[in-house]
């Protein structure tokens, strides 16, 4: 008896066990793989498996080499485009998988198969933005062209190459913790990732708040604040414009739509700071006699970092630069002949349209005096242990519908607002990518760029034969003041986009008088030029001192660039600091708040990381804007809250403005009271944050930068990095948001030199070397020196290689 | 014994890193039905020690050469306070294969040994 209960214990016990380990015990990975050895978090420190894959060997049509160098960046010499691009997909398939995956099912609304209800509203937000749709469609226009279908199916025949001979013991990292399998690849997830960096870079959709604050405010909002930028900033381009065209007659402000609907914000939103440095000068203001240019694009720094090096040579081209994961080709690079790097332009090219319904079917809206249909489409989404969840995203001609909201009063019918947004648009910017690859002259490089439809960017560029250029390019429509600024009016044809600037009025310079050119995501031109592009761009202090520092010399070198890239100045605070100290009354101040002042008046303006100084600046200045507004942020959330730019401005030329004015108290404040009010509350928010040791008040502290995850797996960000910088400064490094590559390029033909970092590795499996191995070189800015190869026995720095023939 | 305990030993060090976890569980059982004891402690400790000590070397062996970075970040990930905690668990999780494997191994050649007077 005994013998069969201790049998059936131990059975038990065994099942338990079982159990415990093959279970998926909420957000824990299935603990018996995770832990096994032969299967688990084990596997991911080997030393990576570098010997010759056969697979690929024999998936080429010809003989190719590729040469890897001590940081994991792979250097492809194919004799063909096909086995190039089938090279690169396999190489980025194998170091960063998860991240291609997880972009093309962001912006597919098919996070949830993975994760669960945690990203359901983010899916059922992405599949409101119908990016799959744009997507198919332009994997459409993509395939009829020869070069760029080539391009995308060898591309992901090289991907899928890795996939299918990946066991499951070699998954990454993310797919054992997360416990899911990776998909195959396919061309139209490339344009999805495209249409990713769309969405990240124009994204950021404010027309219903401003909307809000129109009806709640009046145009004073707009004309007394909004509207105001310093003088001072200089715009992209250094010539006005002198074409002929000009903007539709437009709606006067006073006469714009008003909104009916009060909609609720949306909670999705890319980084609105995505933006980017980029310069070049001329051979006569370098010391080689050589032109250069450097470019850093600013986003969030993730790890893996959102770009990925690769060099690609065929007897055609060879080209080395940067691209993002899961498209094939080169982002921003440079080949013997042309270097370039981009902006963003932050042109608004999303516009919403308020929806009339005809009745509660929802199938009918006014438009031009007439009954359109709406398109209705049911998308189906997938979530993990929980079901299918069926969202119906209605179409109108202007483009999905986005918010439903009751209107107030008698009218039962929802209004809705539909998003008119270029990444709706159809394009091929692979063929611009790769047109710039295959460049051999600066008008090569021009002649490539129209192909671009979105994002709409500042691309600089620089030849060796010494032509420096800029050209925001992209389909921007010809807007009239202010267009779409606002929800508009959905059944009025007036408020539509009137067609696009034609490629050749858009803003551009070539080899300018100055011999430089720059952006910093600042306006493109002056009042002269006849189309509107936004209300807002970049504020003056980081444009204005790259081109402050550009002017200074003639004999600029790439470490002068890199001196350059680092560097920390405010312009900002030069103009506000003196005003605010000005206004400071220190009569009822401790002696604590005068050592603070003086601080202040012994700072130099830069934001160096190691300094008290900033921590005290900024946070006085957060201080002043969030005081200022803080009847917009503790009303309901819906309305525009103004930048902090906005804020400066009035401080600095509108000091007795009515914003200023605290409604709720029976005194009229002014600036000067939002200044020393400020300086108060600075002063409590930094002491809790930070002690009583002002010593202890680091800007590098303060700003904490912190790499973190794609997925937000706790345990595999970067921790703690000493940093310098601020947003407003050329190094703009704001908390986890900077330059994501740093590249500085002398242009000389096929003795071409560049030096190149980003914050990051490689690789993006958490247990590698080449995870975070060029965090540091990034940190202090002094990055790898690389160059062009003709052919692969000229690369002498192979760590290993791959001799596939 | 020990023969059959360093047998084990050996293909268990093999299974552990070539196979799924589960087939280390088979390879228990098996090893604790040949065992030529009864006493709960003894099999169940052999079993749960061995295994456990087999996932725990190949864990701090292959950290070590990695610097012990993954077994660090890993220790955030699931939030425990110490890298240590995270190599105990590793111990355990291979130690409850193998006990468990060994436990009812032995149990049921017990039940069997008894039928066949």
């Amino acid at each position: 008896m005994t013998k069969i209960v201790k049998l059936s214990l131990s059975l038990l016990q065994l099942i338990v066990v079982v159990i415990l380990l093959s279970g998926k015990w909420g957000p824990l990975p299935r603990l018996g793989t995770f832990f096994s050895p032969s299967y688990g978090w084990i596997q991911q420190q080997l030393e990576q498996d570098i010997s010759l894959p056969n697979e690929l060997k024999n998936a080429l049509l010809k003989p190719a080499t590729v040469h890897f160098d001590s940081l994991g960046v792979s250097y492809i010499f194919a004799e063909n485009e096909a086995d190039l691009y089938l090279i690169q997909g396999y190489v980025t398939a194998r170091d960063r998988l998860f991240q291609m995956e997880a972009a093309s099912r962001l912006t597919a609304g098919r996070l949830s198969e993975w994760l669960g209800s945690r990203t359901e509203a983010t899916d059922v937000y992405f599949r409101s933005l119908a990016l799959t749709k744009a997507a198919k469609d332009a994997t459409e226009l993509v395939m009829q062209d020869d070069e760029t279908r080539m391009a995308l199916e060898a591309y992901s025949k090289g991907v899928n190459l890795w996939i299918s001979n990946l066991s499951e013991d070699q998954y990454p990292l993310e797919y054992k913790v997360l416990d899911i399998k990776p998909e195959l690849w396919n061309p139209e997830k490339t344009i999805l990732i495209l249409k990713n960096i769309t969405y990240t870079l124009t994204g950021y959709f404010d027309e219903l708040e401003m909307s809000n604050s129109l009806n709640v405010f009046g145009e004073d909002f707009f004309t007394e604040v909004l509207f105001h930028e310093f003088e001072e900033l200089n715009p992209i381009i250094s010539t006005s414009y002198i074409g002929k065209l000009k903007a539709e007659k437009g709606i006067d402000l006073s006469k714009y739509y008003r909104a009916k609907g009060s909609f609720s914000i949306f909670q999705e939103q890319p980084h609105p700071d995505n933006g980017s440095n980029n310069w070049a000068v001329r051979a006569s203001k370098t010391k080689n006699g050589k032109a250069l240019l450097s470019s850093d694009p600013h986003l969030t720094m993730n790890l893996p970092s959102i770009w990925y090096e690769q060099s690609l040579t065929t007897p055609e081209f060879s080209v080395h630069g940067v691209q993002i994961p899961g498209a094939p080709s080169i982002c921003i690079g440079f080949n013997p002949y042309v270097s370039w790097g981009v902006t963003n332009s932050g042109a608004d090219v999303a516009d919403f349209y308020e929806i009339t319904f005809r009745d509660s079917t929802l199938s009918e809206y006014l438009h031009d005096n007439e009954w359109k249909p709406i398109t209705k489409v049911t998308e189906k989404i997938s979530i993990r242990d929980k079901g299918i969840r069926e969202e119906t995203v209605l179409f109108t001609h202007h483009g999905p519908i986005l918010r439903m909201n009751k209107m107030e009063g008698s009218s039962r019918l929802p209004v809705g607002s539909a998003l008119r947004w270029i990444a709706h648009e159809n394009g091929n910017e692979l063929k611009t990518l790769i047109g710039a690859t295959k460049a051999k002259s600066a008008h090569d490089f021009i002649h490539a760029l129209p192909h671009f439809t979105a994002p709409a960017l500042n691309w600089a560029f620089a030849s060796t034969s010494d032509t420096v250029g800029m050209w925001v390019n992209g389909k921007i429509p010809q807007k009239w003041q202010h267009q779409g600024m606002f929800i508009s009016d959905g059944t009025n044809k007036n408020y539509e986009w009137n067609g696009f600037i034609p490629f050749d009025e858009l803003p551009h310079e070539i080899n300018p008088k100055r011999n430089y050119i720059s952006s910093a995501n600042q306006l493109p031109t002056d009042s002269n030029y006849p189309f509107y592009f936004d209300y807002k761009m970049a504020g003056f202090s980081r444009p204005n001192r790259v081109n402050q520092l550009l002017e200074q010399k003639t004999d600029f070198t790439i470490a002068d660039f890199q001196t350059m890239q680092l560097d920390s100045y405010s312009l900002l605070a030069e103009k506000l600091l003196p005003i605010y100290l000005s206004e400071i009354v220190e009569d009822s101040l401790h002696s604590f708040h005068k050592s603070l002042l003086e601080i202040l008046r012994n700072w130099d303006f830069v934001n160096d990381g190691d300094s008290n100084a900033p921590t005290i600046f900024h946070q006085w200045r957060t201080a002043i804007h969030e005081l200022t507004w803080d009847e917009i942020s503790l009303s309901d959330s819906k309305l525009k809250i103004p930048w902090m730019d906005h804020t400066d401005w009035l401080i600095a030329n509108n000091p007795t403005s009515k914003w200023f004015d605290d409604a709720t108290t029976n005194e009229v404040e002014t600036m000067k009271e939002m200044v020393n009010q400020g300086f108060m509350r600075m002063e409590t928010q930094l002491k809790e944050r930070f002690g009583l040791d002002v010593t202890q008040w680091n800007w590098s502290k303060a700003n904490l930068t912190d790499l973190q995850h794609l997925g937000g797996i706790p345990g595999f960000n970067s921790g703690f990095v000493e940093t310098n910088g601020s947003g407003e400064s050329i190094n703009a490094i704001k908390k986890n948001h900077g330059p994501s590559w740093r590249m500085i390029v002398e242009m000389d033909g096929w003795n071409t030199k560049a030096v190149v970092t980003y914050p990051g590795g490689q690789s993006g499996n958490p247990g590698s070397k080449h995870y975070t191995d060029r965090l540091e070189s990034w940190r202090v800015n002094l990055g790898n020196p690389v160059r062009l190869f003709q052919k692969e026995d000229d690369f002498t720095l192979a760590y290993y290689s791959w001799r596939l023939n | 014994m020990i023969k059959i305990i360093s047998i084990y030993l050996v293909i268990a060090i093999g299974f552990s890193w070539f196979f799924p976890w589960w087939s280390l569980i088979l390879i228990a059982i098996i090893t604790g039905f040949i065992l030529r004891t009864n006493e709960f402690k003894k099999i169940g400790r052999w079993g749960f020690v061995l295994t456990g000590l087999i996932w725990l070397g190949m864990a701090l062996t292959s950290s070590w050469l990695n610097g012990f970075e993954l077994a660090e970040r890993l220790t955030k990930t699931f939030t425990l306070p110490h890298v240590s905690l995270f190599f105990v668990i590793q111990f355990l999780i291979g130690g409850i294969i193998g006990g468990s494997g060994f436990l009812f191994g032995s149990k049921s050649r017990e039940y069997f040994k008894k039928q066949s007077i």
